[in-house]
């Protein structure tokens, strides 16, 4: 067991440099020059020159990455072009706000995908079943951002019932600890702010969360309907418990497990997701500057963020992984002797 | 449907007992189990008029037609038959443990003096794994892979007897020392992917057995085995009968096993039962053409000394949803007369409690020529000549007493 | 008939008189071993014959009725998209300010936006754009995918590794962040978004293909093939890929919905088509300012791309149902 998580991890280390090459040429050496841009169109070709010169941009491609690289291991990922700071502040900033929502959205879309899944399976075949296949079709074929516009039409022009933006009304914000406006305010006792972050961030959270939610509704339930049909299950029967017990613990526990794989794929995709729906909800997250950032070409923030994304994904996968190494028994005590 | 007075002495005694006595009638049986010859025994398990039907699209197939057996206390009643005799539907619908498409669509099944296909799916659920339990083919697939052994035998050592967690544990050790595995203490916290398919089977069994059940039905136990393990798992179950008196209905296509551990047999055909016989009698006298066929294609050591191909019965199963009309075994039988063809045979009772469905004597002695190879059968039956209407073979059980009494077998329902 | 024996029900009849009745039973005349020969016929009506794979796939999608409606929908959609801005009432460029914003009407059936510009005229020429990408993308993204994966899996070796950790690192990236990053590479535009759409969904159809070859190659067929000399392409080609084939056109079915959403963020963000081009991702962000008072300039885009995505997946499931050999059986 041990074996296979050192290897699966040795294995993530070629391709997070694969990635940090990716990015790197991308942005240094097929995009277009970003000193016009940054600088205006009307600026000299001497100051561009300087300009270029100050930023490291004339060096050889090779001693660009490699000193990125060696400032990548200490923490430094450069400098904004525009606001001079660093980008990992940059970053930071905005960083929690994302985790927050991506959070918020896994979540609902896991317990709420996990359940129709169940429902779907176990009444194959009914009303239930249709519909909830029928919301799962609906679910992955509606952009996301389309989704969004429609929520906040609906319960915030409509009904008024929910905030059409924004994360929190700006004068509830707490203290900030953690940079989660939702345990900030716990931790702070504030009620009325949680409340109001919560009332805030249920819309972006159900958008962003729809398409992952649909995904693992259709994972669930076919995962279901295969265990449902082992034999296994028919020996629980045999033995004259509760169907509640079979399907509750015979089935649900083997069925979980392929499902833990995708959710943990899921969060990866929600990252993706964000950008949009940060955009649609005014959401002050890492998404809405991302886009900004590639729009102006500030390279060295776009690099910094989506290598950190890249981190973050392929950690997520290694870790749901593991995780169904953990959970599947036949995977973790492989090593036993087998007679 | 009724059963003939000529059976069953002691019926009235099995009902009696309540299903929640059960150690007490365990131990009625137990002592009658080793006192007795099974037939004498009170009967646990009476099966009447069992049909059950699968619905599909293209038809419907008609798995059980009309089955009729008992189990005595503490015997083994072997079914035999080949796939798709509707021998394994048969064992799940007395359990009530069939899925859609198959339902039982008519029939009793009397277990001591309560038809389970009528119970509540609560009372069912205390009858499985307690009083009556099951195991299946494929020792492989039919252990949970996500929970360790432990977990498994106690669940149902817990449901059923109210033991907590320790005393289950306990019991769930001894379960395995019993059945045979070693140094069970240990293995009962392994999975079922660290042991053999011998081992596995034999958890199985100890699961089943936990709960002191009066009756195991036992569908193909060894087919999916070693003919080694085979070996063990049969003189587990001959071991275990004797230790603590249960029945076992033996659910099986190999003759072999049924030699060697049955102490009656059905055999079944095409959803129907064909024929019922002690072991013994089976093999010295078998009297459908079915089983005549079953048993011709056994090889025997002599069949070494000589070139000759191994019997085949001729033909093959017909189409479940294509029946032939008239007796089901009709297009593949030697003796097939013209009645046979068109009406099918009920299931007579003879002597000494054997049952045969079929209209024709084979163990005549036929003074004439052997029927050849035909394209269609060479004209009247070898022997009765007051053949026509009316039940089988008349002349032997006239000759012996009373006349048989025919178990309604109703019309063909393919 | 000879007498019934009354012998004891525990004693086990030995082997030796078991097989004595086999010989009594073969001297009783039972049919020679000839086990093709019925003693008789009935009428046996329900035969079973063997199907051509892609008829069978047909009938079984033709049952599919939602899967059905949805081609046709598609098919309806193709012939829009072909003479859609011919027919269209409006020129679905032209501007007037004076009628913007309007809801819809008889005069205009989906109402105009923030530039007067007719909504309906729009949404059937935006169908040009979004099927054009959606298909030219998959297309990309096939081509290279499959030849990827096909050399990665049959050459094996330090090829393959290569290969696939390259896909690996695609794929590390969420697809809606690569794709943008390589839109600022390659600049704006619909072409390039084309391209990088295309780039982005690589590595999926490789690995199907890869996966495919891998467990083929142990088949024995395959090294049939290989004694009789053939050579490896043609064993690629010939028997390898056919099998590749019915996961891949249920893959890429799915694949053109996925390209027309990810054509549709695009534009949304402003980084697809160049305004006034219509495109429906591109409406929508436009229109985003006006979410409260004029409503319908953000509805219709939206059910465009929802139902064409919608109709994509249907087919798409239509498809892998109809060419699982196991969800035949229902």
């Amino acid at each position: 067991m041990l074996k296979y998580v050192i290897k699966r991890v040795l294995m993530v280390i070629p391709v997070m440099i694969g990635v940090s090459i990716i990015v790197f040429s991308l942005m240094r050496v097929f995009s277009p020059d970003p000193a016009p841009i940054v600088l205006g169109q009307h600026a000299t070709i001497e100051t561009m020159e300087a300009w270029r010169d100050a930023n490291g941009l004339n060096d050889p491609v090779v001693t660009q990455y490699f000193t990125y690289l060696a400032g990548a291991f200490k923490g430094d990922l450069g400098t904004s072009y525009y606001t001079k700071t660093p980008v990992t502040n940059e970053i930071f900033a905005r960083f929690p706000a994302t985790i927050e929502l991506a959070i918020a959205a896994i979540i609902f879309a896991s317990i709420v995908g996990i359940l129709l899944g169940i429902i779907a399976a176990v009444k194959k075949n009914s009303v239930f079943d249709a519909a909830g296949s029928l919301f799962a079709l609906v679910g992955v074929s509606i952009p996301i951002f389309w989704l969004g516009i429609l929520l906040i039409m609906f319960f915030s022009g409509y009904l008024h019932l929910l905030p059409s933006g924004g994360r929190i009304d700006v004068l509830l914000k707490p203290a900030e600890v953690t940079g989660f406006y939702m345990v900030d305010a716990i931790i702070e006792g504030n009620w009325e702010a949680f409340g109001n972050a919560l009332k805030h961030i249920i819309l972006p959270a159900l958008a962003l969360g729809m398409y992952s939610m649909a995904i693992i509704t259709r994972m669930t339930r076919s995962s279901m309907l295969e265990t449902l049909g082992q034999d296994y299950i028919r020996t629980a029967r045999a033995k004259g418990i509760s169907e509640g017990k079979v399907i509750g613990k015979h089935a649900l526990r083997p069925s979980l497990i392929p499902v833990t794989t995708v959710i943990g794929l899921q969060f990866g995709s929600l990252l993706g997701g964000a950008l949009l729906t940060e955009s649609v909800f005014s959401w002050p997250g890492i998404g809405k500057f991302t886009v900004d950032c590639i729009l102006k070409s500030d390279f060295p923030v776009v690099q910094g963020i989506v290598l950190l994304v890249a981190v973050i994904f392929v950690t997520i996968n290694l870790v749901a992984d593991l995780a169904y190494a953990t959970l599947d028994p036949r995977i973790k005590y492989s090593s036993k002797k087998e007679r | 449907m009724t059963m003939p007075d000529a059976m069953n002495t002691t019926a009235a005694g099995s009902s009696a007992a309540g299903a929640h006595a059960a150690n007490a009638a365990n131990a009625a049986d137990a002592a009658g189990a080793h006192a007795a010859t099974p037939s004498e025994r009170p009967i646990i398990l009476d099966v009447k008029g069992l049909s059950t039907d699968f619905v599909m699209k293209r038809g419907t197939v008609h798995a059980v037609r009309d089955v009729d057996f008992n189990v005595h206390a503490g015997e083994v009643l072997a079914i035999v038959g080949e796939s798709g005799s509707g021998k394994s539907v048969a064992s799940l619908s007395i359990l009530q443990l069939l899925q859609a498409p198959g339902r039982v669509v008519a029939g009793e099944v009397c277990y001591r003096g309560r038809d389970l296909l009528a119970l509540p799916k609560r009372e069912m659920r205390d009858i499985r794994g307690n009083h009556i339990s099951m195991i299946f083919q494929e020792p492989m697939t039919s252990l949970n892979p996500v929970f360790t052994i432990e977990d498994q035998l106690t669940e149902s050592i817990r449901t059923h007897m109210g033991l907590d967690k320790k005393a289950a544990s306990e019991r769930a050790i001894e379960m395995l020392r019993l059945v045979g595995i070693p140094s069970p203490e240990k293995r009962v916290k392994e999975y079922p992917h660290q042991m053999s398919g011998g081992m596995r089977q034999r958890v199985m069994t100890a699961m089943a057995l936990s709960c002191d059940p009066d009756l195991l039905i036992a569908d193909e136990p060894t087919t999916a085995l070693d003919v080694t393990i085979q070996a063990q798992i049969l003189a587990l179950l001959a071991d275990l009968r004797e230790k603590i008196g249960m029945a076992v209905i033996l659910i099986t296509h190999d003759l072999g096993v049924v030699a060697e551990s049955a102490d009656r047999v059905v055999v079944m055909y095409c959803g129907q039962v064909v024929e019922e016989a002690t072991a013994q009698t089976l093999f010295e006298r078998p009297l459908h053409p079915y089983t005549l066929g079953l048993l011709a294609s056994i090889p025997g050591m002599e069949d070494t000394e000589t070139d000759e191909q191994l019997y085949m019965i001729p033909g093959m199963v017909p189409n479940p949803l294509n029946l032939p009309p008239g007796c089901a075994f009709a297009p593949r039988c030697t003796f097939c007369i013209e009645q046979c063809k068109s009406e099918m045979p009920p299931l007579v009772e003879l002597e000494g409690g054997r049952k045969l469905r079929c209209f024709v004597d084979v163990t005549a002695e036929s003074a004439g020529p052997a029927p050849t190879l035909p394209d269609e059968p060479t004209g009247p039956a070898p022997t009765l000549s007051d053949e026509p209407t009316g039940p089988a073979p008349a002349s032997p059980v006239e000759s012996a007493g009373p006349a048989p009494t025919s178990t309604d077998s109703g019309e063909a329902s393919a | 008939m000879s007498e019934w024996n009354q012998s004891s029900v525990n004693e086990v009849p030995s082997r030796g008189s078991e097989s004595q009745k086999a010989d009594e039973t073969l001297a009783m005349g039972i049919a020679l071993p000839d086990g093709e020969i019925p003693v008789y016929e009935y009428d046996e009506t329900l035969h079973e014959k063997p199907e051509n794979q892609w008829l069978e796939m047909w009938r079984s999608l033709r049952a599919n009725r939602a899967a059905l409606v949805s081609l046709i929908f598609i098919l309806a959609l193709v012939v829009i998209a072909v003479i859609g801005p011919y027919i269209t009432p409006y020129n679905p460029i032209e501007t007037n300010m004076s009628n913007a914003l309007k809801p819809p009407s008889a005069d205009h059936w989906f109402g105009t936006d923030q530039l007067g510009m007719d909504i309906f005229s729009r949404v059937i020429a935006g169908t040009r754009v979004s099927l054009t990408v959606g298909l030219l993308a998959v297309s990309i993204a096939l081509t290279i995918g499959i030849v990827l994966g096909a050399i990665a899996g049959y050459a094996g070796g330090w090829l393959d590794t290569v290969i696939m950790r390259l896909m690996d690192m695609m794929l590390a990236i969420p697809s809606i962040l690569l794709a943008i990053t390589l839109m600022a590479a390659l600049g704006k535009g619909i072409d390039k978004a084309v391209i990088a759409i295309g780039l982005v969904s690589i590595p999926e159809y490789a690995r199907i293909v890869r996966g495919n070859i891998l467990s083929i190659k142990e088949n024995d067929y395959i090294a049939a093939a290989h004694v009789v000399g053939l050579s490896d392409a043609r064993i690629i080609f010939r028997h390898v890929l056919p099998n590749a084939l019915s996961v891949i056109i249920v893959r890429a079915t799915l694949g053109i919905s996925s390209a027309i959403l990810d054509t549709a963020a695009l534009g949304f963000l402003g980084l697809g088509v160049q305004p006034p081009q219509p495109e429906w991702g591109d409406m929508l962000g436009r229109a985003r300012g006006f979410i409260f008072q004029a409503p319908h300039t953000l509805l219709y885009p939206g059910m465009a791309i929802t139902a064409t995505v919608l109709a994509f997946n249907l087919l798409g499931d239509g498809l892998r149902d109809a060419l699982d050999p196991r969800a035949r059986i229902k």
